[in-house]
């Protein structure tokens, strides 16, 4: 059995190649700087790479359709200015009490949290439904549509800002959303439902693919392939509650909300890339366009949809930057193309298309913070880490061709 | 060694992850002859090819390869090396670079220079010179993508032989060439042996063994099970030795009843949507039956292809004519709206059209069918796979699983798998173009079976051939396409081999 076991892993094994170099990068930063294991440092990477993370879920799906996304940083910035800008103003709070005398104090704060955000998430639509629409259905390619998306909103966020930073100090709920942390109890009973549902998933395919005949693979090593994933969710969530230091204060315990939202959209776009017609049509297109037009897809659709997504996510960053950061700056979300881009790379996804996985941008994103950090705390010479980050990307996926090679 | 073998393969073992495509494959080639190969599909004949040729380097393969008696030990980080040695190959994918002139292609990678610039005036000469010394009638300043199948594959020969070429090896040249191309390409060869090159050549159209071999090969499984003279050889006898068993007939016998018209084609004029100013089709009418066979006949370039790629949606420009469906004129705009009436087509070039070669068997078969298997957002994957075995089982797709990639397949194997796609779909009209080009006669009968079980289901089936006898094998009735106009369309009964000649070549007119 354990050899069987064994057998699996080594066929698997460039899909978990990229958790093994993870696994690398913090045991030797964590040996060289133990405040790398932290309870601190592990509850703020996650939230840092957070934004970039759920970016890179939606551009891993523009990267498999053979295109790019080169706005999705000032997109995020834009949304995020605008988001500043309407609690900045009281564009929403001032009418709304003005309307409703009741409502005040937090009760008005959260309503107008709730407002800001569908607004902004909406504006994230409209540029998603702008660039679907002119690379859809007018064909332009997607380097130069969002290269011009990048110009058209650099300069919006500077419109809006008028050139100062708008800050937000005045609504907490709103800035609970990148700052605020769910308690211990509830992230129990979150990791608790998160753990019995992977586990019932597992029989539940399992029975499933009995009943069509499928041959079944080892129950023992799926078995453990859960296990070994619940028991990374598990140490997070103890770790960030602080369990393991009794003496520390109750406003540092909990999971990041900024992390369960990455947490739920990685999921979310995990699951639509492998199961649903949408993902399968992605992965179609990009692997041969011609095949799959004459396979009867509607390509414009597809690409308009995917495009509609990533403006959705770009919304989503958005809101969250501006809780993040806690104002509109002029240069928000400036370079986060770049490194969501990156992350898709690093995570496997193949420039050319028709290749890349949701989980793997994700994990992609984790390296890039994860070295980043280590780097940081490391005090290496700030001028060097874009470099040593550069080497990683060239290195990392030279590996990975190389390794395709060898298996053809 | 003996004096005359120029190639001598020993004991040639080769791997790939989860097949063994060669074991301890020995042949000895003979200088000057023509020496054919054949085999099933996945066979492993082009394997063997490319191991002789580098693409699979020494190292990657047990057993070793004597040339000219020399051990052969090609590095494979350039394929130039086994040119330079003299074995030259052509492969069974065409490899040119469609943009380019001929010119161009032939001496890509080795263009005559006049110091830092390409000698442009050298580079048409020598090409021209090659293409005269071969008697290969292509013209060199032609570009290659307005060039018809059979004279892109005369321009990858001349790029095989624009340098001293002792060994020339071709794989499967014929799978897309009509009767009169593949006449021409048996001269050529003869020319070539009378200069004295080496043939290696590779076919699934057994006929053409005992037209030009010399001695012929079958492998089965990866292994030798036969090397004899080609004059010991019967037809018969090459069947049985490659698939193992005796088979009485090619084509299987159908019994069916059409019945009614159910869809029609009219007066159909379209132009060439990549040059309007040309009509592609001039003048197309023909009827199907439910549960009729249609085969379409016609030389290479009398419009087969774009005519039922226009019906599709997917080509020419309707100026004229009318398609009509169960008596109702329809509008097709697009390969989806053909689909959503019920019409499905298999196209005819699988690498560019049909597959996507990074994806899964699996995945490539229902992609056109994901609708079936999905509710609302859910793809049910269990229902897909259970699908797709059903067909890879029922065509004996060689792979070993549906889950490898199409690009790790024989060509034949992925032919079948664009076939399951379409079958898959329960099309009302299928259209088959070409759909056994590079098929072996076992899975080609089995191909016909589905066909034929198909139509007597109640499926209407139009399929294009460059094989008269396949057309008239399978069709209930031949439909001839002339210089891209239909030319009448012959009862089976009436028709032979010269009466469609005669309309193919527009010696009859309707
Ligand atoms: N790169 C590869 N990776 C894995 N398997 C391969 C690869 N190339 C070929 N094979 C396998 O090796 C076997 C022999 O393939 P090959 O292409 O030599 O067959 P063939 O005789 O040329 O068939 P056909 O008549 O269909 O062209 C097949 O089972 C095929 O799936
Ligand atoms: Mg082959």
């Amino acid at each position: 059995m354990f050899n069987s076991m064994i057998a699996v892993f080594r066929k698997n094994i460039r899909s978990y190649i990229l958790i093994i170099a993870l696994v690398v990068i913090w045991l030797g930063f964590g040996i060289a700087q133990p405040a790398y294991w932290s309870a601190d440092h592990i509850q703020n990477i996650f939230t840092q790479m957070a934004i970039i993370g759920i970016m890179a879920t939606g551009m891993v799906f523009v990267i498999v359709t053979g295109g790019i996304d080169l706005s999705v940083g000032f997109g995020a910035g834009f949304v995020s200015v605008v988001a500043a800008a309407l609690l900045y103003y009281g564009t929403i709070e001032t009418p709304l009490h003005a309307l409703f005398p009741a409502l005040a104090g937090h009760g008005l704060e959260v309503v107008t949290a709730v407002i800001v955000v569908i607004l902004s998430i909406g504006v994230g639509l409209l540029i998603g439904l702008w660039q679907g629409s002119i690379i859809a259905y007018l064909a332009l390619p997607p380097f130069i549509a969002t290269l011009g998306g990048y110009y058209i909103f650099k300069s919006g966020i500077l419109i809006v800002t008028g050139g100062k930073s708008l800050f937000i100090s005045a609504n907490d709920t709103y800035k609970f959303i990148a700052q605020g942390l769910v308690p211990p109890v509830p992230s129990y009973v979150i990791a608790i439902i998160v753990t019995a549902t992977m586990f019932l998933m597992l029989f539940q395919s399992r029975s499933r693919k009995q009943k069509y005949g499928i041959p079944l693979k080892s129950l023992a090593w799926e078995l453990v392939r859960t296990a070994i994933f619940a028991l990374i969710l598990w140490a997070y969530v103890l770790i960030v509650s602080r369990v393991f230091e009794p003496d520390a204060e109750a406003n540092i315990k909990g999971v990041p909300f900024l992390v369960l939202l990455l947490g739920a959209i990685a999921l979310v776009m995990n699951y639509v890339s492998m199961n649903t017609r949408f993902g399968r049509y992605a992965y179609a297109i990009g692997g041969n366009r011609e095949a799959a037009r004459l396979s009867g897809i509607n390509i414009k659709k597809s690409i308009f949809g995917i495009y509609l997504t990533m403006g959705a996510l770009v919304g989503i960053s958005g809101v969250a930057l501006a809780a993040y950061v806690g104002s509109g700056t002029t240069a928000a979300g400036g370079g986060y193309e770049l490194d969501v881009i990156a992350s898709c790379i690093l995570g496997g996804t193949s420039t050319l298309g028709g290749e890349g996985t949701v989980f793997g941008a994700i994990i992609g994103a984790l390296i890039m913070q994860s070295l980043g950090n280590g780097l940081q705390m490391m005090n290496v010479n700030s001028n060097l880490q874009y470099m040593i980050k550069g080497f990683v990307l060239i290195l990392a996926v030279w590996a990975d061709i190389t390794n395709k090679k060898k298996k053809a | 060694m003996e004096q005359d073998v120029i190639l001598e393969i020993a004991n040639v073992t080769k791997e790939f992850p989860g097949v063994t495509a060669l074991s301890d494959v020995s042949i000895k080639i003979r200088r000057g002859e023509i020496h054919g190969l054949c085999g099933e599909n996945g066979a492993g004949k082009s394997t063997l090819m490319k191991i002789l040729c580098g693409v699979y380097p020494h190292g990657s393969y047990s057993g070793s390869i004597a040339y000219k008696g020399k051990v052969l030990e090609l590095s494979g980080s350039s394929i130039r090396q086994a040119i330079e040695e003299g074995i030259a190959i052509v492969y069974q994918e065409l490899t040119l670079i469609p943009n380019m002139t001929v010119g161009e292609n032939v001496f890509l990678g080795k263009e005559p220079r006049n110091g830092p610039s390409i000698d442009w005036n050298r580079l048409y000469s020598d090409t021209d010179e090659v293409l005269k010394r071969f008697k290969l009638p292509v013209d060199s300043h032609e570009v290659v993508k307005l060039l018809g199948v059979g004279q892109m594959q005369m321009t990858e020969i001349a790029k095989a032989l624009s340098e001293k070429a002792d060994v020339l090896i071709l794989d499967e040249p014929t799978s897309a060439l009509s009767e009169a191309e593949v006449d021409k390409l048996m001269e050529i060869l003869k020319t070539l042996k009378s200069l004295g090159v080496t043939c290696i050549y590779i076919s699934h159209k057994l006929e053409e063994f005992f037209r030009i071999t010399d001695t012929v090969s079958v492998l089965r499984d990866g292994k030798v099970v036969s090397t004899a003279p080609t004059k010991e050889l019967s037809l018969e006898k090459l069947v049985s030795l490659m698939v193992g068993r005796e088979m009485k007939e090619r084509f299987p016998k159908g019994s069916r009843k059409p019945g009614e018209v159910l869809f029609r084609v009219e007066g159909l004029r379209a132009l060439d949507p990549n040059d309007p100013s040309r009509e592609v089709i001039k003048g197309a009418s023909f009827d199907l039956r439910k549960g009729e066979i249609l085969g379409i006949a016609g030389l290479m370039g009398s419009g087969r292809t774009e005519l039922v790629t226009t019906i599709f949606g997917e080509y020419g420009i309707l100026t004229a004519g009318t398609i009509s469906l169960d008596g109702k004129e329809i509008k097709i705009g697009s390969a989806r709206e053909a689909m959503s009436h019920g019409i499905s087509l298999v196209p005819e070039d699988r690498k560019r059209q049909g597959l996507i070669l990074i994806q899964t068997i699996l995945k490539n078969i229902s992609l056109p069918n994901l609708d079936r298997f999905s509710s609302f957002m859910r793809i049910n994957a269990n229902a897909e796979l259970a699908e797709a075995l059903k067909f890879s089982k029922s065509l004996s797709i060689k792979a070993p699983s549906v889950h490898v990639a199409v690009d790790s397949l024989s060509g034949g194997n992925q032919q079948k798998v664009v076939i399951s796609k379409w079958l898959m779909s329960e099309p009302r009209i299928l259209i088959l173009d070409d759909p056994t080009r590079g098929i072996d006669v076992g899975a080609k009968y089995e191909i016909y079976k589905l066909i034929n079980q198909l139509a007597e289901n109640g499926y209407s089936i139009i399929m294009i051939s460059s094989e008269l006898e396949e057309v008239l094998g399978m069709s209930d009735r031949v439909m001839v396409m002339w210089e891209g106009r239909s030319n009448g369309t012959l009862d089976i009964a009436a028709a032979s081999q010269e009466k469609v000649m005669a309309r193919a070549t527009g010696i009859e007119i309707a």
